[in-house]
């Protein structure tokens, strides 16, 4: 089990007004899942995904990732669980337009310890940009690029480090249905090369790809299916 | 609240330029002010008279003792005469006048008598003779009457003795008359040189003209006047950037006005009685910083008093500079990004 | 961290305009530092020589009080020279008190080597050397020792005989002569080095000036007795000379004796009080240092702290990236610390173009350091203040 929350909840407080976005969270993911978190805007998704990638606290509960429960982890540790746990995939693409596609790509690397897997990682980032389609955009600027092309970008600096988990909200929000796909395919396969990855989304279609889907309704989960197929 | 959010770093930078430009001209201000004071006592209204030969190595017969006396019987009205006897110290002579000299003990110099009104740090070059105490100078004994403390004047050199005038020595010399008018002195002189052809005089009024002052404000206070200019040209690099960046802030309220019919000059107008605000609001701040700093003397030999001229300067200097920078944010802003659409003003 | 200078150099160029007034300023800042460190550390030494000078017996200035018309016609009374003898020996060879006297005067030597020594000012290919013409206690009272050679002997005051001026060297110009080299001046008078000063060496002529000499660039030549003849070479040395001795006394007895001898009319005081007031002079002309300072010093901070907070705040998004892939608090303000560095680094070379000490470039770079880390806190809390997962949901750009 690559990850476990049991009970968690998210306040949100701004000016004494109180807003609680979570009611009370269960759940597990064993590596190789494939899921999608589905609901109604304003329903909790992107503050679930923010607490399973260490983006932010939960308020109260439980929240373990690989047996080890996040509440003892400092900043430096939670950091580099972002940089070599996880591999964040969003809506915007949250990517440095000034900076060019490699620049982007090998982002993470920046903040790795260990100097010879960061070399190596280095070394294999044509490769990766080149299994992402989009090797000949490597010195070009990011702000040149179109959406599905930034969004490729994203995935292939999630995916510098080789994490084990892929998070994903919403990676199709601003793409038309055709990239949409292509976007829902490279998922896929990374999924099925042994990724864990979980996906916000809207969308029926990109539901219908993964295995699993949880539904998120003011909260808290209204329904959890597993298809077998 | 919405525009103090926005105004932080224009507040702080104009509490700074408050603080110092206020600092600043009340030291100025002070400074020309002092300008106005003559040194060792003399009033506004004295004149210097300059007497010598026209022949430069021909010697004059006459004593001052003479000049004396043709300003007598010129007028009956009191007056000074000074007589400078070396750099460090000049000769009086006194027509029912008193000497202008803030002495310890107020004493004042008895007639008739070879007498000394000396700097405090004089005393120890005195003598005792008999129980009185005597200064010496050019081989003769000046009873001591009294001690003072001088003040630097201007560019002066502060005078350490002040002894009576010598009537039998020469008449040339460099003089100051207080308490006669123009032409009295005029008249004196005149008949004085009718008894000796061959001397000649200068008249002129001590007081300085205001742009001889000012040029003394300026020699005097260099240091205050270049931090002035460091001030603008600091204003003019530091804040023009941090103008723009609050008027990008308001973006959205300037497009707002636009939509509702605003042209270029009616925002540039609404923005600069918002950034003139600030620039008050800041300027209070900024005095207040000021006065502290005077009260516990912080600067005290650049500044020593807070002058409400220097006030009302600074706020004027404050005001220029806060609107001529935002003239310049505009404008720049305008050609840069188009405050508002380009065309519509 | 390599990553984060260079990111942060990458920074300051996309930002050249302000980079370059920021940098304008720190230099500005710096050198005000420099010069106000400077000016504290001289009215300190002052203090101190001041100190030791006066240990243990109280120094005289006289002040000569005769008027300009009074020295005229001594000047023009061609019987006043063997006077003005008497006096000289009177103030100079009295057995109950000692008098010294220093004259600072140039001459100009053509060497190409001088050019070269610091301090030796260079006018038309010649160079000219600052030296003070002393009498015999000169030595004594301002403690200054000789590194190599010798000190001048009695006779070196009255000598008739020889063609060169016997001379102490200041230590820098060791580069060019060294004991027994004999040079010549523009106008063909000899000059034999006879000894070396030791490095350091300063006097002060508290009556005349403010300032310390540092004697390292300087020479010291003998007054030679033998060679006064006019008044005006009396007048040259005895107005300005100083009087050592703990009686006052003596004092009143040269005024009288000039008095007597129908010279000059002077009076006298000590060095103590005079140099009250060339403190208090020094204080005045610091304090109106430091009022400069604090407004170039509070315009900086405030130029650096908004520049770097309008950095941050242009920046949040691609921080907030940073932070998604793996930066911490940590890394992010290196980066904001980083982009001051360059800037103080060079603006502390401004200090190559002024002269001077170690100690006040050891206060400049420490007063820097805390320039640097106060306009660094204010940034680096509002950094420590934001919310990662908010950055990314209100992208700000
Ligand atoms: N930092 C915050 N401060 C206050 N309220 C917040 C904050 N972040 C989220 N919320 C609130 O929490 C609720 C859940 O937000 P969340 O972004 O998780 O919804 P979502 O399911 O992702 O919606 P969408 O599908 O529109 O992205 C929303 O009502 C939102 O207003
Ligand atoms: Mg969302």
């Amino acid at each position: 089990m690559i990850i476990k929350l049991k009970d968690v909840t998210k306040k949100f407080t701004t000016n004494d007004l109180s807003f609680q976005a979570l009611a009370g969270i269960t759940l597990s993911v064993n590596e190789g899942e494939f899921i999608a978190i589905t609901g109604t805007s304003g329903s909790g998704k992107t503050t679930l995904l923010n607490i399973i990638g260490c983006l932010d606290g939960q308020t109260s509960g439980e929240y373990l990732i690989m047996g080890e429960s996040v509440g003892k982890f400092d900043e430096a540790r939670k950091a580099s669980l972002r940089n070599e746990v996880f591999g964040f995939v969003l809506q915007d693409f949250a990517l440095v337009e000034h900076y060019t596609v490699r620049q982007n790509v090998t982002l993470p690397l920046m903040y790795v310890k260990d100097k010879k897997k960061k070399k190596g990682r280095e070394n294999g980032a044509k490769d990766l940009l080149a299994k992402l389609g989009i090797e000949h955009k490597e010195k070009e600027r990011t702000a040149l690029l179109s959406g599905g092309q930034k969004q490729r970008v994203a995935i292939g600096r999630a995916l510098i480090n080789e994490p084990k988990l892929i998070l994903a909200d919403e990676p199709t929000g601003a793409l038309d249905q055709k990239t949409s796909k292509d976007i829902m395919e490279v998922l896929k396969k990374l999924n099925e090369e042994g990724k864990t990855v979980i996906v916000v989304t809207h969308d029926p279609f990109v539901a219908n790809c993964c295995k699993r889907v949880i539904q998120l309704e003011d909260g808290k989960i209204v329904s959890d299916t597993t298809r077998t197929a | 609240m919405g525009l103090l959010n926005k105004s932080y770093y224009i507040i702080a930078y104009y509490i700074v330029v408050a603080t110092f430009t206020c600092l600043a001209f009340s030291s100025l201000i002070d400074s020309y002010e002092q300008t106005a004071v003559l040194p060792d006592g003399l009033s506004p209204g004295s004149m210097r008279v300059t007497v010598s030969m026209s022949e430069e190595d021909k010697e004059s017969s006459m004593k001052t003792g003479r000049l004396i006396k043709k300003l007598t019987t010129q007028s009956n009205d009191p007056f000074l005469l000074y007589k400078d006897i070396s750099s460090y110290g000049k000769a009086f002579f006194l027509q029912d006048h008193s000497l202008p000299l803030s002495t310890a003990n107020g004493h004042q110099p008895k007639q008739g008598h070879s007498v000394v009104v000396l700097d405090h740090e004089m005393a120890h070059n005195i003598r005792k003779k008999d129980g009185e105490k005597y200064f010496r100078f050019n081989n003769r004994d000046y009873e001591v009457i009294d001690f003072f403390t001088p003040k630097d004047v201007g560019m002066e050199l502060a005078r350490k003795f002040f002894i009576t005038l010598d009537p039998t020595t020469n008449v040339t010399g460099m003089y100051e008359v207080d308490g006669l008018s123009m032409d009295s002195v005029d008249h004196a002189l005149k008949s004085l040189q009718k008894e000796e052809p061959s001397l000649k005089f200068e008249v002129t009024p001590l007081r300085l003209t205001v742009s001889e002052r000012l040029e003394h404000v300026i020699q005097d206070q260099l240091v205050v006047v270049a931090s002035l200019l460091v001030t603008i040209v600091f204003i003019m690099m530091s804040t023009i950037g941090t103008t723009t960046a609050w008027i990008d802030a308001r973006r959205d309220e300037i497009y707002a006005r636009y939509l509702v019919g605003a042209r270029f000059r009616d925002v540039r107008r609404w923005l600069l009685k918002e950034y003139l605000f600030v620039v008050f609001g800041s300027f209070a701040v900024g005095a207040m910083c000021a006065f502290l700093l005077l009260a516990v003397g912080a600067f005290d030999k650049v500044v020593t008093s807070f002058d409400g001229r220097g006030l009302v300067t600074a706020l004027a200097f404050c005001l220029l500079i806060g609107t001529s920078t935002l003239v310049v944010a505009t404008w720049i802003d305008q050609r840069k990004k188009g405050i508002i659409r380009k065309g519509s003003s | 961290m390599g990553n984060q200078f260079l990111l942060a150099l990458k920074d300051l160029w996309r930002q050249k305009g302000q980079t370059f007034i920021l940098l304008v300023q720190i230099m500005l800042v710096i050198g005000l530092i420099q010069f106000a460190a400077l000016s504290f550390i001289d009215l300190h030494k002052m203090k101190e020589e001041v100190k030791k000078l006066t240990s243990d017996k109280e120094i005289y200035g006289l002040m000569d009080l005769t008027s300009e018309k009074d020295i005229d016609t001594l000047m023009n009374d061609d019987k006043k020279a063997p006077v003005m003898r008497s006096l000289y020996e009177f103030i100079f060879h009295n057995k109950n008190f000692s008098a010294f006297r220093m004259s600072s005067n140039s001459l100009s030597v053509k060497d190409p080597a001088l050019l070269k020594v610091k301090g030796v000012t260079p006018i038309r290919g010649q160079s000219e050397i600052e030296y003070v013409m002393t009498t015999e206690k000169f030595l004594d009272y301002f403690r200054i020792d000789i590194a190599k050679g010798r000190r001048f002997v009695a006779e070196d005051y009255v000598n008739k005989k020889t063609k060169s001026t016997p001379v102490l060297i200041g230590s820098r110009l060791a580069q060019v002569w060294d004991v027994g080299d004999i040079f010549t001046d523009a106008y063909g008078d000899q000059y034999k080095v006879i000894g070396i000063l030791k490095e350091g060496a300063t006097y002060i002529d508290i009556m005349a000036s403010r300032e310390i000499q540092q004697l390292d660039s300087m020479m010291i030549s003998p007054v030679n007795d033998s060679k006064l003849q006019y008044f005006s070479d009396y007048d040259d040395i005895i107005p300005g000379s100083y009087i050592v001795s703990n009686d006052e006394a003596v004092m009143k007895q040269i005024v009288d004796y000039a008095a007597k001898l129908k010279t000059y009319a002077f009076a006298y005081k000590s060095m103590s009080q005079q140099v009250k007031h060339v403190i208090a002079d020094k204080q005045e002309w610091i304090q109106i240092q430091l009022f400069l300072l604090s407004l170039v010093m509070s315009f900086t901070l405030i130029s650096l702290i908004v520049s770097l907070l309008q950095f941050v705040a242009k920046n949040r998004y691609e921080f907030g990236i940073h932070y998604l892939t793996g930066a911490t608090d940590k890394y992010i303000i290196m980066r904001i610390t980083f982009q001051l560095l360059p800037l103080f680094i060079i603006g502390n070379l401004v200090n190559f173009f002024i002269d001077v000490t170690v100690m006040s470039v050891c206060v400049t770079f420490l007063a820097s350091i805390v320039l640097g880390m106060l306009a660094v806190i204010i940034p680096v809390m509002k950094i420590r203040r934001m919310g990662l997962s908010s950055i990314l949901r209100w992208k700000i750009k």
